[in-house]
């Protein structure tokens, strides 16, 4: 028995051409034959207003809107019908300084070009997998961002309150 | 749903509907290893993938270079870096291995600098015209069998702007 892969309604946003292309068909390749893609975050939110996809592949450098900015309205604006969705962003980026703020843009995971379809496949894998709960605080709504538990850590812990993680989910960087 | 009342946070575990639809079981491997043949087999242009990046750095670089009233420097180091970390991914996506290299160094030197000055016009044109040239002769094996000799040299441009900038910085 393997994934129903069929069943899965992706919408991909990427403003280069190509990338878009070749991302559609790795994930025809896995078997989603349902996959919008657009090259703007604009029109890429009204489809999501429409369609409620259950998995967005965001690029991180698209104009007027990036892939950061159209996280953030797919996470808190009112209108949003899935605040939920998992969104995998795709950049060149991999500093850790670029990582924290896509995390604190409410992402689930990031895959940082280029990249194989392996390294994609896994990314959704673990989406599958291992879901994240997600936390709403004053400053901020999406997935857990306390990401790496130590197995082996036989120290105090940090705070008082702090309930063990379940999941190991380690943030993942190529 | 917990709520920590203490620090005003809720803790939410969203129904995982993904799992729901795909059931388990994950994919075959081969299923995974057919789909990058995709990606090695892409047919593309990519000097037509490249030059909007190749655009934006010409750009920035231009209006540095007039300096004309409030222009912001921080402002244009930004989009060149932002090209390059671009032409980064595309070139490596695409199996550019010579473009990635010389997008990376672009990328390295680019990222956290806030001074344009002749030095640093000088290694970023020099990268910019490189990766032009490459570009534009993918199937140029002369100017390909070039290539490793030209990351050298801007890879000792930076190192003797460095070496300069660490030396004026004791100075």
């Amino acid at each position: 028995m393997s994934y129903k892969m069929e069943q899965l309604k992706v919408l991909v946003v990427e403003d280069n051409w190509h990338m878009r292309a070749l991302t559609r068909s790795l994930l025809n390749a896995f078997g989603i034959k349902n996959v919008d893609a657009h090259g703007d975050a604009e029109s890429a939110y009204s489809d999501f207003l429409k369609e409620r996809h259950d998995l967005i592949i965001i690029d991180w450098m698209m104009e007027p809107i990036d892939g950061i900015e159209l996280t953030r309205m797919i996470r808190t604006r009112h209108d949003s019908p899935d605040k939920f969705v998992p969104i995998i962003l795709m950049t060149g980026y991999s500093e850790k300084m670029r990582v924290m703020q896509a995390r604190d843009a409410g992402i689930t995971e990031f895959l940082v070009k280029p990249f194989t379809s392996r390294t994609l496949y896994t990314r959704i894998e673990h989406i599958i997998e291992k879901p994240r709960q997600f936390v709403k605080s004053k400053d901020y709504f999406g997935p857990d961002r306390r990401r790496i538990v130590l197995p082996d850590y036989d120290g105090e812990e940090k705070r008082d309150d702090d309930e063990p993680e379940k999941e190991i989910n380690p943030f993942y960087i190529n | 749903m917990k709520n920590d009342k203490s620090k005003n946070v809720q803790f939410i575990r969203p129904i995982n509907k993904i799992k729901s639809k795909v059931g388990k079981g994950g994919l075959p491997p081969e299923v995974v290893d057919n789909a990058q043949k995709i990606v090695d087999e892409y047919v593309k242009d990519f000097p037509t993938i490249a030059e909007s990046d190749l655009k934006k750095i010409s750009n920035a670089l231009k209006s540095l270079e007039d300096d004309k009233d409030g222009i912001d420097h921080d402002k244009a180091i930004y989009i060149i870096h932002g090209a390059a970390v671009d032409l980064k991914s595309n070139s490596g996506m695409f199996n550019k291995k010579l473009i990635e290299k010389l997008a990376i160094n672009l990328a390295n030197f680019t990222e956290g600098l806030t001074t344009f000055d002749a030095d640093t016009k000088e290694i970023i044109l020099a990268h910019y015209n490189g990766i032009r040239v490459l570009t534009a002769n993918l199937d140029n094996e002369a100017i390909i069998s070039q290539g490793d000799v030209m990351l050298q040299e801007l890879a000792s441009l930076v190192r003797r702007y460095y070496k300069k900038t660490q030396v004026n910085n004791n100075i």
